[in-house]
């Protein structure tokens, strides 16, 4: 526990001294909102909700996980840490939860939203669909982020990957506007199959189909595992 | 604690020998050496040491256990600085020795305790709360030294710790490595440094093109060279010896024994010229560069 405790120290002391991101992110959740608001009213708040849970989730692993764990290998941090009795689980499981503040930042600027809608079946629902996605961002993350050899290519690779598949499939908007053949496609995307999980058990969408997202994030929690194994070692190379 | 390389080799997946045959032992109140050019394969042999790389032939025992077969009892057993480490912007000198003691098993409190005498030792204590990114190179490397002494770790590995610090710096990562020394701890660091092998080192391995070249302390290195003396000559007019180091405007001339230095120095017509005992640089240079062998 000790170990974990001194990576997530560690891991935790950028946000302790940049904490305007942390504002940054409330006007990113209390934007998004008046724009759903304006254009889908109530129904637009109660998506925009699920959409931010999902966000929140994907962007973590891909994001913050992997963009740390980048640097510190790139820095040789990761050196220091692998020539102690730290394990890759302690090392990963560190940054996970000093990155957690986000989620935790995010759902306390969402709570009065939360409180105003009655929102909480939303909210359970969402963190059921959060919970394989936040393996599935990490898995990515990592293994994304291993195999980069230039520094300069960490964030330019992540950050839009991150935006990509948070703006573009249906996470702020429900998949079910899109003609079902396309949907089945579309849904092959973790972030948009996490979304349908989350707005089916809510009752948010007009689609009763549970098992195929489900089943899409359960084969990308494998390709994760399949994809970061090759490239995520703990020293012994 | 002992630290034995028995033929270590590491060949890279590009096909690359990152070292050959290196082999030797350090033992614990003793600060080991491994001296050698850039590319000799210092760092490969502290990356199999330390378990960031797998041998490929050979073997590396630390306290007698196995790196390949007890990875993670060595891993208990280390700690690492390793070359060009860069501590994150976001640290403080007090943040890196909190965090890194918490990870190496002690508490929140006995890591402040703790943190304090080696932030001290590093002549960090004065700007222990202040980030890493408005600290200079040299105090961001001294964090880095600091946090793996103060681990309770008895071998410690040091790839190259007083790359790019200033004399003053060097100084204090030098006597605090000593004190480590004292203490009992197995100290391995590398270098290229022939000063700084010479003045901290009980022991000196020299590496060359990934083999153990010679080894012993300073004083038996020196001695393993054919020279006692060299004769440092400035614009040289005339050189009665055809076997010399030239230096453009310089040459250097090795002899054994001094009463032939000065009976060589008295034929020679040049501006200047200086006689001087032969040191650790003059050992390096034969046995690792060969340039006293004329082969450079």
């Amino acid at each position: 526990m000790g170990k974990i405790r001194g990576v997530t120290y560690l891991a935790s002391r950028w946000i302790r001294r940049q904490p305007m991101w942390l504002v940054e992110d409330l006007f990113i959740v209390l934007g998004f909102a008046i724009l759903m608001f304006v254009w889908g009213g109530i129904n637009g708040l109660r998506n925009v909700l699920v959409a931010w849970f999902i966000s929140g989730a994907w962007g973590m692993g891909v994001n913050l996980v992997a963009q740390s764990i980048g640097w510190d290998k790139q820095q040789k941090i990761m050196d220091m840490f692998i020539a102690t009795p730290v394990r890759p689980f302690h090392y990963v499981f560190g940054y996970f939860i000093s990155s957690l503040i986000f989620l935790a930042v995010d759902f306390l600027y969402m709570l009065i939203l939360i409180i105003y809608l009655n929102a909480w079946t939303i909210v359970l629902a969402s963190l059921i669909a959060v919970a394989p996605l936040l393996i599935i961002s990490n898995l990515v993350g990592l293994s994304i982020v291993m195999r980069i050899k230039k520094p300069t290519n960490i964030s330019a690779i992540t950050n839009p990957l991150q935006m990509m598949l948070i703006i573009l499939p249906p996470v702020f908007y429900p998949a079910s506007v899109l003609p079902e053949t396309w949907r089945y496609f579309v849904l092959l995307i973790p972030t948009a199959a996490g979304a349908e999980i989350a707005r089916q058990l809510s009752g948010l969408s007009s689609w009763h189909n549970l098992w195929y997202p489900v089943a899409v994030l359960a084969i990308w929690v494998v390709l994760g595992i399949l994809a970061s194994s090759r490239v995520v070692k703990w020293g012994m190379e | 604690m002992s630290v034995v390389a028995e033929h270590l080799a590491k060949k890279y997946p590009n096909g690359v020998w990152g070292a050959k045959d290196v082999n030797f032992s350090a033992n614990k109140s003793r600060i080991t050496v491994l001296l050698g050019p850039n590319g000799a394969g210092k760092t490969t042999t502290v990356g199999m040491l330390t378990t960031l790389l797998k041998p490929t032939k050979g073997r590396a025992l630390i306290g007698g256990y196995s790196t390949m077969d007890d990875v993670w009892k060595v891993r208990s057993l280390i700690a690492l600085c390793p070359q060009d480490v860069r501590v994150d912007i976001n640290w403080s000198p007090w943040d890196a020795l909190k965090g890194y003691l918490m990870i190496r098993g002690f508490s929140s409190e006995d890591s402040m305790e703790r943190g304090e005498k080696y932030l001290k030792l590093l002549d960090l204590w004065e700007i222990r709360k202040t980030p890493a990114i408005a600290l200079s190179g040299g105090q961001r490397k001294r964090i880095a030294v600091a946090m793996v002494l103060a681990s309770d770790a008895p071998v410690v590995f040091l790839d190259e710790p007083s790359s790019g610090l200033d004399v003053e710096a060097r100084y204090i990562v030098w006597k605090s490595l000593r004190k480590e020394a004292e203490r009992g701890k197995t100290i391995i660091l590398t270098t290229h440094d022939m000063k700084e092998a010479e003045i901290l080192g009980d022991y000196v391995v020299m590496i060359g093109k990934g083999k153990t070249i010679a080894q012993g302390t300073p004083e038996e290195l020196k001695h393993m060279i054919p020279y006692t003396h060299k004769i440092v000559v400035k614009n040289a007019r005339r050189i009665p010896i055809k076997e010399h180091i030239d230096l453009g405007d310089r040459k250097v001339i090795y002899v054994r024994g001094k009463e032939k230095a000065v009976e060589l120095a008295e034929k020679i017509e040049a501006a200047s010229i200086g006689i001087e005992e032969t040191n650790l640089e003059d050992a390096y240079l034969y046995l690792v560069g060969g340039v006293a062998n004329g082969e450079n």
